[in-house]
């Protein structure tokens, strides 16, 4: 190899023109690829710079309240400009909100009676009954407030949302009324004790099956006093619990426990005969989820919503009802009317679950 | 002396016993006082001192899905138990009430005792657990009938029900009475076909 040998130390460099190009060739290429990768992470950074401040300029938050007759939708838009030229229109049952660039919207829940859907640069609004709009355009932040007023207006009941859960995570607690000597009221063509066993039996098949876990508190026509019921209840972690009954006539009855005045404090939360406290709400959700149920299986039977003082249910953390089913000379029980309550029982736990 | 101080040995003990005797005499006639601390029993509605003129009952009873109120007339007696007796006699048995529903046949009313504690203890026969035949909202009206009659007619704090003399958990598998019956029965009910 031609060159000079250069010592430095114990090491020695061969210094020749073909290494100094060598060397020379290798800064470049490795200095190539450095500006390569740098330009390229900063169009990257300003590229995403960019996307940002774009998503942030065109988010739309709807906000939704409800009135004895109207319903207020407030739109919080990015700035003046989407404020002046947004355009609202009203036909039929529709109301359109056209804005000036495409955007996203966060939605609130609305009412059933409500459909929302966006579409391009448009917010659709369909409201069932709706009978004229009023539009206001306020600063600061700047906001466009649509108040829909609607003819028939029946505001739904309020009760607390249950907790969000899917019915396969479930234990469904099910406590079938009287037993053994205690035969509870004479049935047509059998006893309130067998009968409500055997829907017992029939519910807790159909939620095995499908997706949760269902637990039966009496398993055989024997007698189990209440303390008993209750101490069965209390040994495991419940989600829902239903009390099987009947009722004196041709009609369904849902219940739910009440409380002495005074259980709705924090500490009464934590009284074993008022664990109940808790879960009224979602008790109330409970029995109108099976109450509407019912109504649809059976259109022909009358469906009662009643609240008084149940010592079972008083004791229950989760949401408890008690079911009484039609004791009727004109309602005979065979399989397929016990398998329609269940149907109905069962439709009714999983839509509470939904919500 | 001998004889004298045997004589007076001889009398002290029939004083003593005399003093007994006038002492359980006057606490005995302390006992008739109404609301008194110790325990009145009353056995059999009706059979109290009579005092002649006729006297006026409320009866509470179950018509529908609701719980009415009637006055019937009885014969007054002394102590206001005895009064309080007659009208729950009546709701059980129906004699003057007549549209009154949801009661069980062939019941009949054992005792009516104050207690210590101003708790009115009511024993009614056993046919009121055996023949009741009624849903959750039938066993509330029955007992809160009984509640409502007994606390029209007397001053009480509780009230507590005995079947046959024996403290018993459920009347029809729907409500625990083996507690003083106010706390459940003056707590807001819903029915909504009312």
């Amino acid at each position: 190899m031609s060159g000079t040998n250069v010592c430095i130390g114990a090491y020695s460099i061969n210094i020749s023109i073909a290494n100094i190009r060598h060397v020379c060739y290798n800064v470049r290429v490795v200095t190539k690829r450095y500006v390569l990768s740098t330009v390229l992470v900063v169009v990257a950074v300003v590229l995403w710079q960019l996307a940002a401040m774009a998503m942030e300029s065109s988010n739309v938050t709807l906000r939704f309240s409800e009135q004895t007759g109207s319903f207020r939708f407030v739109f919080e838009l990015p700035d003046e400009t989407w404020l002046n030229q947004a355009k609202v229109a009203a036909s039929y049952s529709v109301i359109k909100i056209s804005l000036i660039d495409s955007f996203t919207i966060g939605a609130p829940k609305l009412p059933d009676s409500i459909k929302f859907s966006s579409r391009d640069n448009s917010i659709y609004l369909n409201v069932k009954n709706l009978d004229n709009i009023k539009v206001i355009r306020l600063n600061n932040p700047y906001r466009l407030v649509v108040d829909a007023y609607v003819t028939d207006y029946k505001k739904p009941e309020q009760s607390a949302p249950p907790e969000g859960k899917e019915l396969k995570q479930l234990t469904i607690v099910i406590d079938a009324g009287h037993g053994g000597n205690d035969i509870g009221l004479p049935v047509a063509n059998t006893k309130e004790s067998v009968l409500t066993l055997s829907l017992a039996n029939e519910l807790s098949k159909m939620i095995n099956a499908r997706s949760a876990k269902a637990v039966l508190i009496r398993k055989d026509d024997s007698s189990i006093t209440l303390a008993q019921r209750i101490t069965e209840a209390s040994k495991r972690r419940i989600s829902m619990f239903l009390s099987l009954h009947v009722s004196e006539g041709r009609y369904f009855s849902v219940y739910r426990t009440t409380l002495p005045a005074g259980s709705q404090t924090i500490a009464s939360r934590y009284k074993v005969d008022t664990l109940q406290a808790a879960y009224l709400e979602r008790s109330l959700a409970l029995a109108q989820a099976l109450e509407t149920s019912l109504k649809d299986t059976f259109s022909d039977v009358d469906v009662y919503h009643r609240e008084m003082p149940l010592p079972l249910l008083s004791v229950i953390a989760a949401p408890a009802v008690l079911i009484e089913i039609p004791n009727s000379s004109d309602f005979l029980y065979n399989a397929a009317i016990l398998k329609s309550i269940s149907e109905a029982i069962y439709k009714a736990l999983a839509s509470y679950a939904k919500k | 002396m001998r004889k004298s101080s045997t004589i007076f040995l001889l009398l002290i003990p029939i004083f003593v016993m005399a003093g007994i005797g006038i002492g359980y005499v006057l606490m005995s006639k302390g006992d008739d006082f109404p609301l008194s601390q110790s325990v009145v029993a009353l056995k059999e509605a009706g059979q109290g001192k009579v005092i002649g003129e006729e006297s006026t009952v409320t009866v509470v009873y179950r018509k529908g899905m609701e719980l009415k109120t009637t006055t019937i007339k009885t014969k007054k007696y002394f102590e206001p138990l005895k009064q309080a007796g007659a009208a729950v006699s009546e709701l059980l048995n129906g004699e003057h009430v007549t549209d009154r529903e949801g009661m069980p046949e062939g019941a009949k009313l054992l005792g009516l005792y104050y207690g210590v504690d101003r708790i009115v203890y009511v024993d009614i026969s056993s046919e009121l657990k055996r023949n009741f035949s009624g849903d959750a909202a039938g066993e509330f009206l029955l007992l809160k009938s009984l509640y409502d009659t007994i606390t029209s007619n007397i001053e009480a704090d509780d009230v507590f029900l005995l079947v046959n003399g024996k403290e018993e958990e459920t009347l029809g598998g729907h409500c625990y009475i083996k507690y003083p019956l106010k706390k459940m029965l003056t707590q807001e009910v819903k029915f909504n076909e009312t």
